[in-house]
Protein backbone atom coordinates (compact mmCIF):
# COMPACT_ATOMS: atom_id res chain seq x y z
CA UNK A 1 0.00 0.00 0.00
CA UNK A 2 2.55 2.75 1.19
CA UNK A 3 4.61 1.31 -2.01
CA UNK A 4 1.34 2.12 -4.30
CA UNK A 5 0.82 5.65 -2.03
CA UNK A 6 4.35 6.68 -2.62
CA UNK A 7 4.51 5.61 -6.46
CA UNK A 8 1.54 8.24 -6.98
CA UNK A 9 2.77 10.90 -4.85
CA UNK A 10 6.62 10.47 -5.91
CA UNK A 11 6.06 13.26 -9.12
CA UNK A 12 4.02 15.65 -7.00
CA UNK A 13 6.83 15.82 -4.89
CA UNK A 14 10.16 16.35 -7.00
CA UNK A 15 7.89 18.32 -9.76
CA UNK A 16 8.29 21.28 -7.19
CA UNK A 17 11.61 21.52 -7.84
CA UNK A 18 12.63 20.78 -11.63
CA UNK A 19 9.51 20.04 -12.70
CA UNK A 20 9.08 23.71 -12.32
CA UNK A 21 12.47 24.90 -14.34
CA UNK A 22 10.86 22.20 -17.19
CA UNK A 23 7.66 23.86 -17.51
CA UNK A 24 9.16 27.30 -17.52
CA UNK A 25 11.90 26.01 -19.77
CA UNK A 26 8.94 24.35 -22.29
CA UNK A 27 6.53 27.63 -22.38
CA UNK A 28 9.43 29.78 -22.73
CA UNK A 29 10.59 27.00 -25.97
CA UNK A 30 7.13 27.68 -27.20
CA UNK A 31 6.79 31.25 -27.43
CA UNK A 32 10.26 32.82 -27.87
CA UNK A 33 11.62 29.87 -30.59
CA UNK A 34 8.78 29.99 -32.15
CA UNK A 35 8.49 33.67 -32.42
CA UNK A 36 12.11 34.36 -33.37
CA UNK A 37 11.53 31.83 -36.25
CA UNK A 38 8.62 33.65 -37.62
CA UNK A 39 10.14 36.69 -36.98
CA UNK A 40 12.88 35.55 -38.94
CA UNK A 41 10.87 34.36 -42.10
CA UNK A 42 8.55 37.03 -41.60
CA UNK A 43 12.11 39.34 -42.75
CA UNK A 44 13.04 37.18 -45.12
CA UNK A 45 10.01 37.23 -47.34
CA UNK A 46 9.81 41.39 -46.65
CA UNK A 47 13.60 41.21 -47.96
CA UNK A 48 12.72 39.04 -51.22
CA UNK A 49 9.03 39.32 -52.64
CA UNK A 50 9.10 43.44 -53.59
CA UNK A 51 5.23 44.54 -53.64
CA UNK A 52 3.46 44.26 -56.60
CA UNK A 53 2.31 47.82 -58.07
CA UNK A 54 -1.03 47.53 -59.82
CA UNK A 55 -0.69 48.55 -63.17
CA UNK A 56 -2.65 47.96 -66.47
CA UNK A 57 -1.21 46.74 -70.23
CA UNK A 58 -2.61 46.13 -73.31
CA UNK A 59 -1.99 42.70 -75.45
CA UNK A 60 -2.18 43.29 -79.25
CA UNK A 61 -1.30 40.66 -81.59
CA UNK A 62 -1.60 39.43 -85.23
CA UNK A 63 -1.78 43.13 -87.13
CA UNK A 64 0.11 42.12 -89.97
CA UNK A 65 0.73 45.15 -91.78
CA UNK A 66 1.37 45.21 -95.61
CA UNK A 67 -1.13 42.52 -96.37
CA UNK A 68 -3.33 43.12 -99.70
CA UNK A 69 -6.66 40.98 -99.58
CA UNK A 70 -10.10 40.15 -98.94
CA UNK A 71 -9.63 39.04 -95.48
CA UNK A 72 -9.25 42.65 -94.15
CA UNK A 73 -9.47 45.32 -96.81
CA UNK A 74 -7.46 47.95 -94.39
CA UNK A 75 -5.18 45.89 -91.77
CA UNK A 76 -3.68 50.02 -91.05
CA UNK A 77 -7.13 51.08 -90.69
CA UNK A 78 -8.45 48.38 -88.44
CA UNK A 79 -4.56 48.57 -86.34
CA UNK A 80 -5.06 52.75 -85.77
CA UNK A 81 -8.65 52.01 -84.74
CA UNK A 82 -7.20 49.85 -81.90
CA UNK A 83 -4.18 52.38 -81.09
CA UNK A 84 -7.05 55.08 -81.12
CA UNK A 85 -8.72 52.67 -78.34
CA UNK A 86 -5.95 51.97 -76.54
CA UNK A 87 -5.06 55.63 -76.52
CA UNK A 88 -8.59 56.59 -75.16
CA UNK A 89 -8.33 54.06 -72.21
CA UNK A 90 -7.87 55.11 -68.67
CA UNK A 91 -5.82 54.21 -66.85
CA UNK A 92 -3.79 54.21 -69.46
CA UNK A 93 -1.68 51.14 -69.82
CA UNK A 94 2.15 51.31 -69.34
CA UNK A 95 2.85 49.54 -72.44
CA UNK A 96 1.71 47.16 -75.37
CA UNK A 97 2.51 43.27 -75.72
CA UNK A 98 2.48 42.92 -79.05
CA UNK A 99 2.54 38.99 -79.98
CA UNK A 100 3.95 38.25 -83.41
CA UNK A 101 2.73 38.23 -86.94
CA UNK A 102 3.36 42.40 -86.84
CA UNK A 103 3.32 42.26 -90.83
CA UNK A 104 2.46 40.14 -93.62
CA UNK A 105 5.08 37.81 -94.60
CA UNK A 106 7.01 38.69 -98.23
CA UNK A 107 9.83 36.77 -99.38
CA UNK A 108 11.78 40.15 -100.34
CA UNK A 109 13.89 41.18 -97.46
CA UNK A 110 13.84 44.71 -97.99
CA UNK A 111 10.23 44.60 -98.10
CA UNK A 112 10.15 42.66 -94.92
CA UNK A 113 12.25 45.84 -93.30
CA UNK A 114 10.04 48.08 -94.40
CA UNK A 115 7.36 47.12 -93.02
CA UNK A 116 8.80 46.49 -89.55
CA UNK A 117 9.65 50.23 -89.63
CA UNK A 118 6.81 51.11 -90.92
CA UNK A 119 4.96 48.97 -88.07
CA UNK A 120 7.35 50.12 -85.21
CA UNK A 121 6.95 54.07 -86.45
CA UNK A 122 3.37 53.28 -86.22
CA UNK A 123 3.24 52.20 -82.75
CA UNK A 124 5.57 54.87 -81.85
CA UNK A 125 2.80 57.92 -82.81
CA UNK A 126 0.76 56.43 -80.12
CA UNK A 127 3.67 57.29 -77.41
CA UNK A 128 3.63 54.14 -75.48
CA UNK A 129 5.87 51.78 -75.07
CA UNK A 130 5.74 48.38 -76.30
CA UNK A 131 7.38 45.14 -76.31
CA UNK A 132 7.28 42.78 -79.23
CA UNK A 133 7.89 39.01 -80.25
CA UNK A 134 7.95 37.63 -83.63
CA UNK A 135 5.44 35.89 -85.73
CA UNK A 136 5.97 33.28 -88.33
CA UNK A 137 5.14 35.96 -90.85
CA UNK A 138 8.05 38.15 -89.55
CA UNK A 139 10.66 36.05 -89.27
CA UNK A 140 10.59 32.02 -90.53
CA UNK A 141 11.88 33.30 -93.91
CA UNK A 142 15.26 34.59 -92.70
CA UNK A 143 15.57 33.14 -89.01
CA UNK A 144 14.69 36.35 -87.94
CA UNK A 145 17.83 38.49 -88.95
CA UNK A 146 15.45 41.47 -90.38
CA UNK A 147 13.09 41.77 -87.49
CA UNK A 148 16.83 41.63 -84.90
CA UNK A 149 17.78 44.44 -87.38
CA UNK A 150 14.54 46.97 -86.45
CA UNK A 151 12.58 45.14 -83.68
CA UNK A 152 15.50 44.13 -81.58
CA UNK A 153 16.02 40.61 -79.96
CA UNK A 154 14.22 37.49 -80.54
CA UNK A 155 13.70 36.48 -76.89
CA UNK A 156 14.23 38.62 -73.69
CA UNK A 157 12.80 39.16 -70.46
CA UNK A 158 11.97 42.17 -68.08
CA UNK A 159 10.52 43.25 -64.31
CA UNK A 160 7.92 45.38 -64.30
CA UNK A 161 6.45 46.37 -61.16
CA UNK A 162 7.17 43.52 -59.21
CA UNK A 163 5.68 41.27 -62.14
CA UNK A 164 8.25 39.07 -64.11
CA UNK A 165 7.79 38.78 -68.32
CA UNK A 166 9.38 36.88 -70.65
CA UNK A 167 9.01 37.25 -73.88
CA UNK A 168 9.74 33.54 -76.44
CA UNK A 169 10.49 32.81 -80.00
CA UNK A 170 8.89 29.49 -80.98
CA UNK A 171 8.59 31.02 -84.44
CA UNK A 172 12.19 32.05 -86.66
CA UNK A 173 13.31 28.54 -86.80
CA UNK A 174 10.50 26.65 -87.29
CA UNK A 175 7.33 25.69 -84.67
CA UNK A 176 9.55 25.05 -81.61
CA UNK A 177 11.80 26.86 -78.86
CA UNK A 178 14.89 24.69 -79.69
CA UNK A 179 17.67 23.06 -77.39
CA UNK A 180 19.46 26.71 -76.95
CA UNK A 181 16.38 28.63 -75.90
CA UNK A 182 14.79 26.06 -73.51
CA UNK A 183 19.50 26.40 -71.99
CA UNK A 184 18.82 30.08 -71.88
CA UNK A 185 14.87 29.70 -70.25
CA UNK A 186 15.98 27.76 -67.79
CA UNK A 187 19.32 29.85 -66.77
CA UNK A 188 16.61 33.15 -66.70
CA UNK A 189 13.74 31.18 -64.69
CA UNK A 190 16.85 29.88 -62.32
CA UNK A 191 17.11 33.45 -60.96
CA UNK A 192 13.44 33.87 -60.08
CA UNK A 193 11.16 34.07 -57.44
CA UNK A 194 8.44 31.33 -57.83
CA UNK A 195 5.73 33.05 -55.93
CA UNK A 196 5.84 36.42 -57.98
CA UNK A 197 3.75 36.37 -61.24
CA UNK A 198 5.10 35.17 -64.53
CA UNK A 199 3.75 36.71 -67.78
CA UNK A 200 5.35 34.82 -70.29
CA UNK A 201 4.53 36.68 -74.16
CA UNK A 202 5.15 34.24 -77.93
CA UNK A 203 3.50 34.10 -81.20
CA UNK A 204 1.88 30.42 -81.23
CA UNK A 205 0.89 28.34 -78.50
CA UNK A 206 2.93 26.50 -75.93
CA UNK A 207 0.77 23.75 -76.06
CA UNK A 208 -1.17 21.37 -78.74
CA UNK A 209 -4.03 23.66 -80.02
CA UNK A 210 -3.87 22.19 -83.52
CA UNK A 211 -1.11 20.91 -84.92
CA UNK A 212 -2.47 20.30 -89.07
CA UNK A 213 -2.24 24.26 -88.99
CA UNK A 214 0.60 24.58 -87.31
CA UNK A 215 -0.96 25.85 -83.54
CA UNK A 216 1.51 24.03 -81.37
CA UNK A 217 4.81 24.73 -80.27
CA UNK A 218 6.89 21.38 -80.95
CA UNK A 219 8.82 21.35 -77.83
CA UNK A 220 6.21 23.56 -75.70
CA UNK A 221 5.85 20.39 -73.24
CA UNK A 222 9.59 20.83 -72.02
CA UNK A 223 9.36 24.57 -71.26
CA UNK A 224 6.02 23.40 -69.31
CA UNK A 225 8.07 20.67 -67.70
CA UNK A 226 10.49 23.69 -66.60
CA UNK A 227 7.63 25.97 -64.96
CA UNK A 228 6.12 23.29 -62.47
CA UNK A 229 7.60 25.17 -59.54
CA UNK A 230 5.87 28.26 -60.61
CA UNK A 231 2.78 28.79 -58.75
CA UNK A 232 1.28 31.77 -61.16
CA UNK A 233 2.41 31.64 -64.92
CA UNK A 234 0.28 33.33 -68.04
CA UNK A 235 0.65 33.04 -71.26
CA UNK A 236 -0.01 35.41 -73.80
CA UNK A 237 -0.22 34.49 -77.55
CA UNK A 238 -1.36 35.27 -80.87
CA UNK A 239 -1.30 33.26 -84.55
CA UNK A 240 -4.50 31.39 -83.66
CA UNK A 241 -6.29 34.92 -84.74
CA UNK A 242 -9.65 34.27 -82.23
CA UNK A 243 -9.88 34.47 -78.39
CA UNK A 244 -8.42 31.07 -76.54
CA UNK A 245 -8.48 30.41 -73.16
CA UNK A 246 -6.91 26.79 -71.27
CA UNK A 247 -5.33 25.95 -68.18
CA UNK A 248 -2.23 23.13 -68.64
CA UNK A 249 -1.47 22.00 -64.95
CA UNK A 250 -0.38 25.35 -63.37
CA UNK A 251 -0.04 27.62 -66.42
CA UNK A 252 -3.29 29.47 -67.70
CA UNK A 253 -2.92 30.52 -71.66
CA UNK A 254 -4.86 33.01 -73.63
CA UNK A 255 -4.69 33.60 -77.22
CA UNK A 256 -5.34 37.11 -77.76
CA UNK A 257 -7.87 38.91 -80.32
CA UNK A 258 -5.96 39.70 -83.59
CA UNK A 259 -6.64 43.45 -85.73
CA UNK A 260 -6.21 41.65 -88.89
CA UNK A 261 -8.89 39.21 -89.94
CA UNK A 262 -10.56 36.46 -87.31
CA UNK A 263 -10.13 32.28 -88.45
CA UNK A 264 -11.94 29.66 -87.91
CA UNK A 265 -11.89 27.25 -85.18
CA UNK A 266 -9.64 24.36 -85.11
CA UNK A 267 -11.04 20.91 -85.74
CA UNK A 268 -11.99 20.00 -89.52
CA UNK A 269 -8.98 19.06 -91.19
CA UNK A 270 -9.49 21.32 -94.29
CA UNK A 271 -7.04 24.26 -95.68
CA UNK A 272 -6.85 27.24 -93.08
CA UNK A 273 -8.08 30.11 -94.43
CA UNK A 274 -9.46 33.09 -93.79
CA UNK A 275 -12.95 34.27 -94.99
CA UNK A 276 -13.52 37.76 -96.89
CA UNK A 277 -14.20 40.80 -94.47
CA UNK A 278 -17.79 41.31 -94.58
CA UNK A 279 -19.22 44.44 -95.36
CA UNK A 280 -21.83 44.80 -92.54
CA UNK A 281 -19.44 43.59 -90.07
CA UNK A 282 -15.89 44.65 -91.23
CA UNK A 283 -14.54 44.20 -87.78
CA UNK A 284 -15.97 40.56 -86.81
CA UNK A 285 -13.76 38.87 -84.55
CA UNK A 286 -11.12 41.72 -84.33
CA UNK A 287 -10.01 43.31 -81.01
CA UNK A 288 -7.38 43.68 -78.12
CA UNK A 289 -7.01 43.23 -74.67
CA UNK A 290 -6.88 44.73 -72.11
CA UNK A 291 -4.82 43.13 -68.86
CA UNK A 292 -5.19 44.85 -64.99
CA UNK A 293 -2.09 43.37 -62.98
CA UNK A 294 -4.33 44.01 -58.94
CA UNK A 295 -1.88 44.44 -56.02
CA UNK A 296 -2.78 40.56 -55.00
CA UNK A 297 -0.78 39.90 -58.46
CA UNK A 298 -4.06 38.60 -60.14
CA UNK A 299 -4.90 39.38 -63.79
CA UNK A 300 -8.06 40.87 -64.66
CA UNK A 301 -8.63 40.10 -68.69
CA UNK A 302 -10.58 42.74 -70.75
CA UNK A 303 -11.24 41.82 -74.36
CA UNK A 304 -11.84 44.66 -76.48
CA UNK A 305 -13.95 44.44 -79.65
CA UNK A 306 -13.32 46.88 -82.59
CA UNK A 307 -16.72 46.66 -83.75
CA UNK A 308 -17.55 48.05 -80.22
CA UNK A 309 -14.88 50.53 -80.33
CA UNK A 310 -16.19 51.67 -83.73
CA UNK A 311 -19.60 51.72 -82.43
CA UNK A 312 -19.45 53.96 -79.71
CA UNK A 313 -16.86 56.36 -81.75
CA UNK A 314 -19.67 56.75 -83.98
CA UNK A 315 -21.94 57.35 -81.55
CA UNK A 316 -19.85 60.41 -79.88
CA UNK B 1 13.28 6.74 -7.44
CA UNK B 2 15.54 8.94 -9.22
CA UNK B 3 15.88 6.51 -11.77
CA UNK B 4 11.73 7.25 -12.47
CA UNK B 5 12.45 10.80 -12.37
CA UNK B 6 14.77 11.03 -14.76
CA UNK B 7 12.69 8.89 -17.24
CA UNK B 8 9.95 11.32 -16.82
CA UNK B 9 12.29 13.95 -16.69
CA UNK B 10 13.85 12.90 -20.06
CA UNK B 11 10.25 12.75 -21.87
CA UNK B 12 9.42 16.08 -20.31
CA UNK B 13 12.32 17.65 -21.73
CA UNK B 14 12.18 16.09 -24.82
CA UNK B 15 8.79 17.25 -25.47
CA UNK B 16 9.76 20.74 -24.58
CA UNK B 17 12.57 20.68 -27.46
CA UNK B 18 10.08 18.86 -30.05
CA UNK B 19 7.34 21.65 -29.32
CA UNK B 20 9.99 23.81 -29.44
CA UNK B 21 11.12 23.45 -32.42
CA UNK B 22 8.60 22.21 -34.44
CA UNK B 23 6.19 25.27 -35.35
CA UNK B 24 9.67 27.16 -36.01
CA UNK B 25 10.88 25.07 -38.44
CA UNK B 26 7.50 24.05 -39.79
CA UNK B 27 7.68 28.03 -40.44
CA UNK B 28 10.94 27.96 -41.54
CA UNK B 29 10.65 25.07 -44.29
CA UNK B 30 7.47 27.00 -45.74
CA UNK B 31 9.50 30.17 -46.58
CA UNK B 32 11.52 28.30 -48.55
CA UNK B 33 10.94 28.16 -52.40
CA UNK B 34 9.15 25.58 -53.39
CA UNK B 35 11.89 24.05 -55.46
CA UNK B 36 14.43 23.16 -53.05
CA UNK B 37 11.67 20.17 -51.75
CA UNK B 38 10.85 19.64 -55.21
CA UNK B 39 12.71 16.01 -56.28
CA UNK B 40 12.33 15.53 -60.18
CA UNK B 41 10.59 12.19 -61.11
CA UNK B 42 13.00 10.17 -62.94
CA UNK B 43 12.60 9.97 -66.81
CA UNK B 44 13.65 6.11 -67.69
CA UNK B 45 15.91 6.17 -70.45
CA UNK B 46 14.74 3.77 -73.24
CA UNK B 47 16.67 3.85 -76.24
CA UNK B 48 14.57 3.19 -79.93
CA UNK B 49 15.85 2.39 -83.57
CA UNK B 50 14.86 4.43 -86.25
CA UNK B 51 11.73 3.02 -87.46
CA UNK B 52 9.49 3.99 -90.13
CA UNK B 53 6.75 4.07 -87.43
CA UNK B 54 8.40 6.47 -85.33
CA UNK B 55 9.16 8.68 -88.69
CA UNK B 56 5.39 8.74 -89.45
CA UNK B 57 4.13 10.05 -85.73
CA UNK B 58 6.75 12.70 -86.35
CA UNK B 59 5.58 13.48 -89.58
CA UNK B 60 2.27 14.34 -88.20
CA UNK B 61 3.41 16.28 -85.85
CA UNK B 62 5.66 18.45 -87.68
CA UNK B 63 5.42 18.00 -91.57
CA UNK B 64 2.27 17.02 -92.33
CA UNK B 65 0.44 20.81 -91.93
CA UNK B 66 2.33 22.10 -94.72
CA UNK B 67 3.57 19.07 -97.33
CA UNK B 68 0.28 17.26 -96.52
CA UNK B 69 -1.00 14.13 -95.05
CA UNK B 70 0.48 11.85 -98.21
CA UNK B 71 3.21 14.24 -98.94
CA UNK B 72 2.06 15.24 -102.11
CA UNK B 73 2.16 19.64 -100.95
CA UNK B 74 -1.17 19.47 -100.18
CA UNK B 75 -0.77 20.76 -97.04
CA UNK B 76 -3.50 22.37 -94.19
CA UNK B 77 -1.55 25.38 -93.68
CA UNK B 78 -0.40 28.39 -95.97
CA UNK B 79 2.72 29.07 -96.15
CA UNK B 80 3.68 33.11 -95.13
CA UNK B 81 5.07 33.97 -98.42
CA UNK B 82 1.88 32.33 -100.34
CA UNK B 83 2.17 28.61 -102.48
CA UNK B 84 2.82 25.44 -101.41
CA UNK B 85 5.41 23.30 -99.47
CA UNK B 86 7.08 20.80 -101.90
CA UNK B 87 6.14 17.50 -102.82
CA UNK B 88 7.53 14.80 -101.19
CA UNK B 89 5.85 11.62 -103.03
CA UNK B 90 7.67 12.73 -106.68
CA UNK B 91 11.59 12.91 -105.47
CA UNK B 92 14.04 11.56 -107.37
CA UNK B 93 15.65 8.62 -105.85
CA UNK B 94 19.40 9.67 -106.95
CA UNK B 95 19.80 12.89 -105.79
CA UNK B 96 17.55 12.57 -102.83
CA UNK B 97 19.52 9.78 -101.04
CA UNK B 98 18.52 9.64 -97.20
CA UNK B 99 21.57 11.20 -96.33
CA UNK B 100 20.14 14.29 -98.36
CA UNK B 101 16.96 13.88 -97.07
CA UNK B 102 18.48 13.81 -93.63
CA UNK B 103 20.42 17.33 -93.92
CA UNK B 104 17.00 18.69 -95.09
CA UNK B 105 15.52 18.00 -92.07
CA UNK B 106 18.27 18.63 -90.04
CA UNK B 107 19.76 21.76 -91.67
CA UNK B 108 16.39 23.17 -93.25
CA UNK B 109 16.51 26.03 -95.71
CA UNK B 110 14.02 29.03 -97.02
CA UNK B 111 10.79 27.88 -95.14
CA UNK B 112 11.79 24.44 -93.67
CA UNK B 113 12.46 24.59 -90.69
CA UNK B 114 16.16 23.29 -88.90
CA UNK B 115 14.70 20.25 -87.13
CA UNK B 116 18.26 19.25 -86.18
CA UNK B 117 17.96 22.17 -83.41
CA UNK B 118 15.17 20.00 -81.98
CA UNK B 119 15.26 16.80 -82.84
CA UNK B 120 17.90 13.96 -82.17
CA UNK B 121 19.71 12.21 -84.46
CA UNK B 122 17.29 9.18 -84.22
CA UNK B 123 14.26 10.83 -84.83
CA UNK B 124 15.93 12.42 -88.03
CA UNK B 125 16.88 9.18 -89.40
CA UNK B 126 13.41 8.03 -88.15
CA UNK B 127 11.79 10.72 -90.41
CA UNK B 128 13.64 10.50 -93.30
CA UNK B 129 12.96 6.53 -93.69
CA UNK B 130 9.45 7.48 -93.61
CA UNK B 131 9.87 10.51 -96.43
CA UNK B 132 11.47 7.59 -98.22
CA UNK B 133 8.29 5.42 -97.81
CA UNK B 134 5.97 8.34 -99.08
CA UNK B 135 7.98 8.86 -102.57
CA UNK B 136 6.19 6.72 -105.13
CA UNK B 137 9.54 6.84 -107.27
CA UNK B 138 11.13 4.61 -105.23
CA UNK B 139 8.70 2.52 -103.48
CA UNK B 140 10.09 -1.22 -104.26
CA UNK B 141 7.66 -2.51 -106.50
CA UNK B 142 7.17 -6.20 -105.88
CA UNK B 143 8.68 -8.94 -108.17
CA UNK B 144 5.64 -10.78 -109.82
CA UNK B 145 5.06 -11.92 -113.15
CA UNK B 146 2.22 -13.09 -114.75
CA UNK B 147 3.36 -16.96 -115.96
CA UNK B 148 2.91 -17.84 -119.45
CA UNK B 149 -0.26 -20.09 -119.91
CA UNK B 150 0.95 -23.41 -121.17
CA UNK B 151 0.13 -24.97 -124.12
CA UNK B 152 -2.72 -27.11 -124.30
CA UNK B 153 -0.46 -30.03 -125.02
CA UNK B 154 2.02 -29.70 -122.24
CA UNK B 155 -1.17 -29.50 -120.30
CA UNK B 156 -2.56 -32.89 -121.40
CA UNK B 157 0.88 -34.33 -120.94
CA UNK B 158 1.46 -33.21 -117.40
CA UNK B 159 -2.18 -35.06 -116.59
CA UNK B 160 -1.61 -37.97 -117.54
Amino acid sequence: MSQSTSAVTFPQEKLTRRGLLGGLGMVAGLVGGSTVFRYAAYAQSRAAIEPIQPFRFVHLTDTQLGYVGDANRSVLGSLQLALEAIGALSPAPDFMLVTGDLTQGTPSDRERKNRLVFFQQTLEAVKIPFYTVPGEHDALMDRGKVYQTVMGDLRYGFLHKGVQFIGLDNVSQGFFLGKDQLAWFNGQIEKMDVTRPLILFCHAPLYNVFAPWNWYTFDGNILRAMLSRFRRVTVLYGHVHQIIAHTTQNIRHYAGLPTAWPLPEPGPLVELKPWPQGATHPYLGLGLRVVDVLASGDLKLTNLLLSEVSHVSALE
Amino acid sequence: MSVHWSKWGFLLWSSCIWLTISPGAAVAASSFPLRHRVVPKPVPRVRTEPSIAAGAALYVRGCLSCHGPRGNGEGFWSLPTGGQAPRLDQLDGSAWTPSAVSAVIRQGGGLMPSWGKVLTPGQIQSLAMYVESLNQRVAPVPKTETPEPKSTRELWHRSH
